[in-house]
């Protein structure tokens, strides 16, 4: 049950389960999946899930109403928690790179798919690279030391070439140290 | 029979493909500036932007007051989707005139409007 005193990742848990048992596969993404990996650093209150699996008939929609959420535009705002859902418009990618794999957690009978620690980063920062956000500088850099030794930096600087942008690039491998 | 008319519709309808097709010759734009250019309904303009935004093709932000649009370069076909709606809209002349009314070389200060 979702409360208002339910973290971001709860939230996410008990979504991307209600989703599952629906048959829908929704991936965290965005700032959500920054927090999710540093929880300490990035406090989002946004959970962005893109949806990989989708079923032709009817609206899953209504399991989310069932947590106590509720349609408001192009979101689900809750009654009690202050997390909203957004479902952006797939698919899941960075850039040019579509993301194909994505972690799976489980927590008893609760799971979340969640792109991994290095989509993470590489989706923060696509909106420093195109928008010179800073904050989004600052999340992939929380990610990134959250993670430590499991980041692909190898893969984000391959990426970031591939996206003319080695040289913004260049300013997060410096300032990660 | 139908209407005698050589605007694309191939985004969907004829506002919708104009307002994408200006988006990205102007690369960055407000909704008040294609009002103007397209000489259409405020409404009608922000209700394809927000299509166009929901659909992730374009991103918005704001700066002071003004909500500044442009093709979002996070879209996964951006490339793609900016180098063929570049081919369209330099093949449409009367796009290419809108394009041309905006001037965005710097005016020096206290100099008349042209």
């Amino acid at each position: 049950m979702i409360t208002a005193e339910s973290s971001l990742v709860e939230v996410a848990f008990a979504v991307c389960s209600a989703l599952h048992r629906a048959g829908v596969t929704a991936v965290l993404s965005g700032g959500g999946a920054a927090t999710f990996y540093a929880p300490e650093a990035i406090q989002s209150f946004d959970l962005d899930f893109i949806l990989e699996v989708y079923p032709r008939d009817g609206d899953p929609g209504h399991v989310l109403v069932d947590l106590g959420f509720e349609n408001v535009g192009h979101d689900y705002v809750h009654k009690l928690s202050r997390y909203q859902l957004e479902f952006p418009r797939g698919p899941l990618a960075v850039g040019d790179d579509l993301i194909r794999s994505w972690n799976t957690v489980t927590d008893g009978d609760l799971l979340l798919h969640v792109i991994s620690a290095t989509d993470s980063c590489r989706d923060r920062l696509a909106a420093f690279y195109h928008f010179q956000d800073r904050s989004a500088l600052e999340q992939a850099l929380a990610v990134a030391a959250a993670v430590n030794t499991d980041l692909d930096l190898e893969k984000i600087r391959a990426w970031s070439k591939r996206e003319s942008m080695s040289e913004p690039f260049a300013v997060f491998e410096r300032l990660l140290g | 029979m139908p209407k005698l008319n050589r605007d694309s519709k191939l985004f969907g309808s004829e506002r919708r493909t104009e307002i994408l097709l200006l988006i990205a010759l102007l690369e960055e734009t407000y909704p008040g500036e294609l009002t103007r250019l397209l000489d259409a309904k405020s409404a009608a303009v922000r209700y394809v932007i927000d299509g166009l935004e929901d659909q992730g093709i374009i991103a918005s932000r704001q700066l002071g007051r003004t909500r500044r649009i442009a093709l979002d370069p996070r879209y996964y076909a951006a490339k793609e989707l900016r180098a063929l709606l570049i081919k369209q809209a330099e093949a449409d002349p009367r796009l290419r005139a809108l394009a041309g009314k905006r001037r965005a070389r710097p005016r020096r200060k206290g100099k008349n409007a042209e």
